[in-house]
């Protein structure tokens, strides 16, 4: 077992029944400089020695992927088995599994954030990776699947040579918004999730290389309260977005079978269902890549039994969902009275594709009642085990759901059987290789789970709490275990400002308010992570992003709505379904996706504006002391340029505070 | 060297391909040699193809002409008028076996791209058979033979017509003697003329006719009955009462165009009476597909059931027949209620019923239908006779035997053949291609340079009946001309001008011979004005032959007697000695059209296999014998066995197969070697196609058939539900049920009001719409050619076929009707129902709404239009057609075109490209023809004036179009029969073709009968 190396494995199970009783999240350890050296220590030191040979093999599956969309884009779809009737096969059955995979992501990342489970702290940001990931894999799909690649911008409603727009009742045309809006929303919200930990491996940094990427990519954070206050609410806000996106972004590809008469399809649980089964395979998926990754890097303190505790629990939960909703359909197809319905579902139960059905019901709804069984859903081995399984019987859902209907629907004399070819099954394989490729790629050079915020929940970054402060190392010495490149920017001879670190939460909230009461403005407090009442205590005012975010969501609801009266219209109206012309309930979705994508784009870009990101050259930067802003230690400067910034005055007030000795900083 | 560098190269693989017959092994063949090597045309290609373009445009004055202008006369325009770019239509005739068919062509700045029928005349009536349509791909076969071929000493050496001409003059100088001719058969009169001339000229000269596939037991069997050979034309539209013995005349007969119109004409139920029809046959054809009275019965045993009616006419109703017959020997074990039936439907219908026989019973059993005929009095009504052409030529079979002996003795020195491949179909035991090697001077003339070609000294190029100048008669004497639409395209000759050339040193123009037969048969007219009509409409009038009234001749019919004495005495087949029937094919035919594409691609009418033959068999034999769908069967007769798949077919007869002949060709050209199994060794020179004592042995493998329907074994769930769907798509109910209740169609499926979400569109103008009488639809695939002409659809070949990804825009869906709950593996008495199946134009078309980039959308006029270039591929579309009438470009399948082929492209039609859709438009470029027409000429468009391809040909008119706006359209008024329902509408799709539903007339069964009340439970209201 994984826990013989440490110290006890008492302490591993941090899974109790008892509610009342808050089990730690980090095991063993209170010190914030812990988390940063596990977590920085997965990308800083040698990489163990199974990544390279998993990596060999990831890359060459992308091999196989670019080599079977090269054959297919140069010879045709009919590499692929697809025929009439099922003209979608394995890529769209791909897609749908792929999206539904990276739904995890954003669901653990947003809507646990809503619901302020803690709990989700170390696993977020490698479930929304995870989700990017899956969500470039799935995006690959539907762009190789249409007969015409080299056609495939029609989709988007640009000018093109045909003189003509898309069609926004299609939608497939939802599809095209909804899967770019979630995969934008999806990086922003990781991308801004990840800026303080980046900063981290910055201060970090022992090569140069390493410290210019991270540095650009880190864009200049410096752990400033006031960025951490807009930083929040930036944060919030994107939760708040993303928390309807990923229901609607399943939703909307439900729709692709919802909105069309083939029976099988045409059904209104489709949404609920898909979104329920999305979150159920993402979950799978996170637990099928957590177990060995904690395994192999050593992570068992960071990511604890208690969490996957937790997400087996989900699993069984959103499993018997998906359960629910299959005897649900059943139960419609047969109270419907629709003949071609029941057969429909007759057929996938003892039809032709029979098999793939039971696949489907065994994994999805049998496998996950295990979890029910405590001994169960805290063993790796089952756990393991039963998350592919999970995988496995969502791929053959989706498999159901597409192959089995369209094979059998309204005419006897079409019925037909479809079979993958090899180059499907192939370019199946392969997207698992483009999805490892990246996913490797990832834990070795980004922060894998979010320090800041586990650093953020831990007992010593509570105000009050007991615990605090147990951490009194010595600052050399952990600087000899990690050394740190000095700051090399242009240095004038001038001073920026003044300089104090305290080593503990509540020591730099009384600071603080000791210098807002002396009634400085130009000052700042750094910490390491969110430090709450720290606002109050330095009094800054509630941020104006929310109005930002406001205003660029609206402007996203009308750009939606405008654009498509004005492409379907006005501008080239064009008659199908016999349908109207121009109808709201049909420009929904559409109008939907716009506003949560400019809304997304504007509380970052408004996060940035405000906080006067990326500056990459900052003074503060250039004090060896202060790379500790972004590990363990809180700071509190206050510049030069402040009207009541006195050289004696100052220094001493700071020297009152109760940190370390006030430090010169210079401009 | 010499030698034949052009196609050696792909044949010699092809023979190893012969060792190793593995699918994949052809794929790399196929990719190793594209066909762009070896079929480009053979000189500078496009020069030469202007120069052929310029020649049958028919102007003076340009030196590659070999025909001068005035030679081809346009149906609709005079040349001087011509207009480049506006098609043009030619009246010409197309023959097989003996028997021509008017057509028109449509011509397009010289290229022929279309064959249709011709309405003048008398057996095309305006619609062509698929097979006839077919004829344009086999012009531009670029597998064609294009170059003269000396074969001598193991060596092949390239020659011109003139070394050819040379090489055969001195032939017959040295040795005039022991000259025999095999030609098809043929009605040409110049063909005709100048056999006599070559028979006066040769001394001792012999000239002989084989057909592998031939009506000549009919022509015997009325030799029997009425002592000399008479040729029988039926005409079904004055009866009322067709019983049918083992013959297919919807479909099989040369005037089954003709037959299946009249035939349509009487199901349109007048003053509630309709025709009725009686089929006695081994396995299902398109005739007995509409019967409504129907036995499965061994072919051998089809004249004991013949008999019985006989003698029941005889006994019970007092008719009286020759004494000859009156006392048949008994044919005990028939049913029962069919004879009575039939017997009394005959006798009630006297005078108005027909007896008809098929070609592959003996003569005796024809001549017993002779005598019913002629007792009931149907002689000159339900049909008539005429002198046969040539009443002293022998039956084809006795000919390639007399030749053959012929052959062997060594008293055939110089044999000229032409056309025809008796190496391939001649029967097996004759030996025809030792003999023929046996023969020191031997020539071919052929299409293809073909399996006999390369057994004989000389092998000429055919001209196309598309190329040559000729004539014909229809099956009733009609004299129907043939003109060409294009100069040969590989410098090939007709039949006339090669033997024109064996008998003068200068070769006489084949377009004089005609032209002077034509003149002495029209003695004391204008010649120029009857001439340039006579090419005009295609026929003359009036030269139907005589109608005969023979008398019986009992002598004959005494030896009838015998002869069915003994046929009647025979054994049933059983388990262990099955009877096997030699089939035509119904789209190679006797494997002449097997390099022609767009006929192996076809989907068999019943079987609906594509690319092969199968062995079809009864379900209750199959499982007695342990066969399945697919196995493969060693198949013994005789002293032959065969390997074959099997197709279990429904409405088999037990004990009985059936297999097609004129696949398994050995030198067929690309498309066509190799398809399927050769089963003509099976043939013996006996002359007959039902081999009894026929053994089949599973061998444990099984082959996949490409079929375009049931593409995989069906389970029994989705068994039980087609049945069940069967009757809600394809409507039917017998005539008493309909006279009883005329909306009973309209009570089939139940559903909740249509009522949609908005305000519908209005459609003002042109609305267009279609009708398809399924009572008049007979499954003879005529459309489904004419489609695929007109609009360019590609072939995709076999085993994209396997893969479901066939292109017919058009397709007849074919349900075998059961009782509920009879198994999958009972079905033998399972009936048999068409529906074509195109697109039909929803007007809340569910594939419109989910294409994203609009590449289909719906157009004023109400078609569901298809815009390719815009068309991305996303195949939403086809997820979305509950038809699934949508097609897909899975690959470019133009690529390995050749040039040639591509000549037959309608350039009104634009040519899809890989990844895009398409589907039926109802024929766009037709309709906005007509409206260009109709608007220069400032007025309406007329009703009937826009015809689509598929119902411009269809034989039976079952396929209405016009303008639905139009109150008195010929469409909107089948709309409002009663008859008329659309598929699918509870769905609110509001499809713009409406069926109209099927009615079947069975014998004695009023009001409640047991199909009635079947019936009832394929209705949804029992759901």
């Amino acid at each position: 077992m994984a826990t013989s190396t440490l110290d006890s494995t008492v302490m591993l199970d941090n899974t109790a029944d008892d509610p009342t009783r808050r089990a730690p999240l980090v095991l063993n350890h209170t010190e914030f400089g812990f988390v940063t050296d596990t977590v920085c220590g997965v990308v800083e030191r040698k990489t163990p020695k199974i990544w390279y040979p998993a990596f060999a093999i990831a890359v060459t599956l992308t091999g196989v992927l670019f080599a079977m969309v090269a054959y297919l884009v140069t010879t045709g779809i009919g590499v692929w088995g697809l025929q009439i009737p099922v003209a979608w096969g394995y890529a769209i059955v791909n897609f749908v599994f792929w999206v539904g995979i990276g739904h995890a992501g954003t669901l653990i990342s947003a809507i646990l954030f809503l619901l302020r489970q803690k709990w989700r702290t170390s696993i977020n940001r490698f479930a929304e990776a995870m989700t990017i990931f899956a969500v470039v894999c799935a995006g690959l799909f539907p762009g190789i699947h249409v007969g015409r690649v080299w056609l495939a911008y029609w989709l988007a409603p640009i000018p093109n040579q045909m003189q003509m727009w898309p069609n926004f009742r299609s939608p497939l045309l939802w599809d095209v918004f909804a899967v770019g809006t979630y995969a934008t929303v999806s990086l922003l919200f990781w991308y801004m999730g990840m800026l303080p930990d980046l900063a981290t491996l910055r201060d970090r940094a022992t090569t140069r290389v390493r410290w210019f990427f991270y540095g650009l990519l880190s864009l200049g954070w410096r752990s400033s309260n006031r960025h951490w206050h807009r930083f929040e609410m930036a944060y919030l806000l994107l939760a708040a977005l993303a928390t309807p996106l990923v229901l609607s972004v399943h939703s909307v590809v439900s729709f692709d079978f919802a909105v069309s008469i083939v029976p099988g399809w045409h059904t209104t649980i489709f949404p609920p269902y898909f979104v329920a089964g999305a979150i159920f395979s993402g979950f799978a998926m996170v637990v099928t890549l957590v177990i060995p990754t904690r395994y192999f890097f050593k992570l068992q303190e960071i990511i604890t039994l208690r969490h996957l505790e937790n997400m087996s629990k989900i699993m069984l939960a959103t499993g018997m969902m998906v359960g629910l909703a299959y005897s649900t359909e059943f139960f419609v197809a047969w109270y419907s009275g629709n003949a071609y319905e029941a057969f429909t579902f007759l057929n996938r139960a003892f039809g032709p594709y029979a098999w793939a059905y039971w696949i489907m019901v065994s994994c999805n709804v049998l496998v996950p009642q295990i979890f029910w069984i405590k001994k169960m859903r805290t063993n790796m081995l089952v756990m393991w085990i039963a998350s592919i399984l999970i995988n496995v019987g969502m791929w053959f859902e989706r498999f159901v759901i597409v192959v089995s209907s369209l094979s059998r629907d309204y005419f006897p004399s079409s019925w037909g059987y479809y079979k993958p070819s090899i180059v499907d099954v192939l370019t199946f394989v392969g997207s698992f290789g483009l999805f490892f490729t990246l996913f490797l790629l990832f834990i070795r050079f980004l922060p894998m789970i979010g320090m800041a915020e586990v650093k953020g929940v831990m007992p010593a970054a509570l105000h009050g709490e007991p615990g605090h402060g147990d951490y009194h190392g010595d600052i050399v010495d952990i600087r000899k275990r990690r050394g740190g490149l000095e700051w090399t920017g242009v240095r004038l001879s001038d001073v920026f400002g003044y300089l104090v670190s305290f080593d503990n939460v509540d020591d730099l909230l009384a600071g603080a308010a000791k210098v807002r009461d002396a009634g400085y403005t130009k000052w700042d407090a750094h910490s390491p992570f969110v430090v709450h009442g720290l606002d109050r205590a330095m009094g800054i005012r509630p941020t104006r992003l929310p109005y930002v975010v406001f205003a660029a969501g609206l402007t996203g609801a009308i750009f939606g709505v405008l654009l498509q009266w004005f492409t379907n219209a006005f501008d080239y109206p064009f008659m199908v379904s016999g349908k109207p012309i121009f109808s709201l309930p049909a420009n929904i979705p559409v109008a939907f996706e716009t506003t949560i994508l400019f809304a997304a784009i504007g509380a970052l870009l408004g996060m940035l504006v405000f906080n006067g990101l990326p500056q990459l050259s900052h003074s503060l930067h250039a004090n060896r002391n202060f790379k500790r802003a972004t590990d363990d230690r809180f700071y509190i400067s206050i510049e030069a340029g402040d009207p009541l910034f006195d050289a004696a005055e100052t220094r001493a007030l700071l020297e009152s505070l109760g940190g370390s000795s006030v430090e010169e900083v210079e401009a | 060297m010499p030698s034949l560098t052009d196609t050696t190269g792909a044949r010699y693989w092809r023979s190893l391909d012969e060792l190793a017959r593995t699918p994949e092994f052809r794929e790399a063949v196929r990719r190793e040699f594209p066909d762009d090597e070896w079929d480009r045309l053979p000189p500078a290609t496009r020069r030469q193809f202007l120069r052929v373009m310029g020649a049958s445009l028919g102007l003076a004055g340009l030196t590659a002409c070999r025909w001068p202008k005035e030679e081809i006369v346009p149906f609709a325009h005079r040349p001087e008028e011509r207009i480049p770019g506006v098609p043009q239509q030619f009246a010409t005739s197309l023959e097989l076996a003996g028997a021509a068919l008017g057509v028109l062509v449509t011509s397009y700045d010289g290229r022929p791209i279309m064959v249709e029928g011709n309405p003048e005349h008398p057996d095309s009536l305006g619609a062509a058979t698929a097979v006839a349509q077919a004829a344009i791909l086999g012009l531009y076969d670029p597998d064609r033979s294009r170059r003269i071929v000396l074969r001598e000493a193991g060596q092949e050496y390239v020659k011109d017509w003139d070394e050819f001409a040379s090489d055969a003059a001195r032939r017959f100088v040295e040795s005039a003697e022991g000259v025999a001719v095999l030609s098809e058969a043929s009605s040409s009169p110049s063909l005709l003329a100048v056999k006599q001339r070559f028979l006066e000229t040769v001394p001792g000269a012999r000239w002989y006719e084989y057909e592998p596939i031939s009506r000549d037991n009919e022509r015997e069997g009325l030799r029997l009955a009425h002592g000399r050979p008479l040729r029988l034309i039926p005409h079904v539209d004055r009866t009322r009462v067709v019983a049918c013995f083992d013959v297919d005349p919807l479909f099989e007969h040369p005037s089954a165009v003709r037959l299946a119109r009249q035939f349509a004409a009487l199901r349109e139920p007048r003053d509630g009476a309709m025709s009725r029809l009686y089929v006695a046959e081994s396995s299902y054809t398109l005739t007995g597909g509409r019967a409504d009275g129907r036995i499965a019965v061994q072919a051998s045993e089809v004249a004991a059931v013949l008999a019985a009616v006989a003698a029941r006419i005889a006994a019970d109703y007092g008719i009286g027949l020759p004494d000859a017959l009156v006392d048949l020997p008994g044919a005990g074990g028939v049913d029962g209620d069919f004879v009575a039936a039939v017997a009394a439907d005959l006798v009630a219908h006297r005078g108005a019923g027909l007896v008809m026989v098929g070609p592959r019973q003996a003569p005796e059993v024809h001549a017993l239908a002779a005598a019913l005929n002629h007792a009931l009095g149907n002689v000159g009504i339900g049909l008539t006779y005429a002198e046969d052409p040539d009443p002293d030529r022998p039956p084809h079979a006795a000919a390639i035997v007399e030749l053959t002996s012929a052959m062997r003795d060594g008293s055939v020195n110089t044999l000229v053949i032409l056309g025809g491949n008796p190496v391939y179909d001649a029967p097996a035991d004759l030996e025809f291609a030792e003999h023929l090697s046996g023969v020191p001077y031997t020539v071919h003339l052929s299409l293809h340079d073909d399996e006999t070609s390369r057994r004989c000294r000389w092998h000429l190029p055919r001209a196309h009946q598309l190329e040559e100048w000729g004539d014909g008669r229809a099956w009733d004497g009609t004299w129907t001309c043939r003109q060409p639409l294009i100069e040969p395209l590989y410098g090939g000759r007709s039949a006339v001008e090669v033997v024109t050339t064996l008998l003068e040193p200068e070769p006489v123009r084949g377009h004089d011979v005609v032209r002077e037969v034509a003149r002495a048969a029209a003695p004391g007219v204008d010649f120029e004005r009857f001439w340039r009509q006579a090419l005009h409409d295609g026929i003359v009038p009036g030269t139907a032959w005589p109608e005969q009234r023979p008398e019986l001749y009992g002598p004959g019919l005494a030896r009838a007697r015998e002869g069915l004495a003994e046929i009647v005495r025979q054994e049933r087949a059983s388990a262990n000695a099955l009877e096997l029937v030699l089939v035509a094919d119904a789209k190679v035919y006797d494997g002449r059209f097997a390099n022609n594409g767009w006929l192996q691609e076809l989907p068999d009418a019943i079987t609906k296999v594509t690319w092969d033959n199968a062995l079809t068999i009864a379900p209750t034999t199959a499982r007695e014998l342990g066969i399945a769908d697919g196995d493969v069967v060693e198949l013994s007769a005789v002293d032959v066995s065969l390997e074959l798949p099997v197709y279990v077919l429904p409405g088999t007869a037990p004990f009985s197969c059936a297999v097609s002949v004129g696949y398994g060709r050995a030198a067929a050209g690309s498309v066509g070697t190799g398809v399927g199994v050769d089963t003509f060794p099976l043939r013996r020179s006996t002359g007959t196609d039902i081999i009894r004592g026929v053994n089949l042995r599973p061998t444990g493998r099984r082959y996949r058939l490409a079929t375009t329907q049931d593409h995989h074994a069906i389970d029994t769930l989705g068994f039980a539900e087609r049945n069940f769907r069967i009757g809600n798509l394809v409507r039917e109910a017998t005539l008493d049920a309909y006279l009883a209740d005329p909306e009973l169609f309209h009570h089939m499926d139940h559903h909740p009001p249509l009522e949609q979400l908005w305000k519908a569109h209005t459609y003002e103008g042109e609305q267009w719409g279609m009708a398809i009488d399924l009572n008049a639809c007979t499954g003879c695939n005529a459309c489904v050619v004419a489609c695929q002409a007109e609009n360019n659809i590609p072939l995709v070949g076999r085993q994209q076929v396997i893969n479901q990804r066939e292109m017919h825009w058009l397709r007849i869906d074919r349900y075998f009707k059961t009782p509920p709950g009879v198994a999958p593996d009972q079905v033998d008495g399972a009936e048999m129902v068409f529906q074509p199946m195109t697109c039909v134009h929803c007007e809340n078309a569910p594939c419109e709404q989910v294409c994203p980039v609009a590449a289909t959308q719906h157009t004023p006029d109400g078609l569901n239009a298809m815009a390719y270039n815009r068309c991305i591929g996303t195949r939403y579309c086809s997820n979305n057609c509950p038809f699934k009438v949508r097609r897909f470009n899975f690959f470019n399948y133009h690529k390995t075109l050749a040039d040639v082929s591509k000549m037959q492209f309608n350039p009104e039609v634009t040519v899809r490209s890989r990844g895009v859709m398409e589907k039926c438009t109802f024929c766009v470029q037709r309709i906005q023809s007509v409206r260009i027409q109709a608007r220069n000429d400032r007025r309406p468009i007329r009703d009937g004036e826009v015809v689509p391809a598929c119902a411009q040909t269809c034989p039976s008119r079952a396929i209405a179009f016009g303008n639905l706006n139009d109150p008195e359209s010929e469409v909107s008024k089948l709309r409002g029969s009663h008859r008329a329902y659309a598929t699918l509408v509870e769905l609110n799709i509001r499809p713009r073709t409406h069926y109209l539903a099927r009615l079947s007339n069975p014998a004695g069964r009023s009001g409640q009968d047991d199909r009635q009340s079947e019936h009832g439970s394929h209705g949804k209201e029992s759901a």
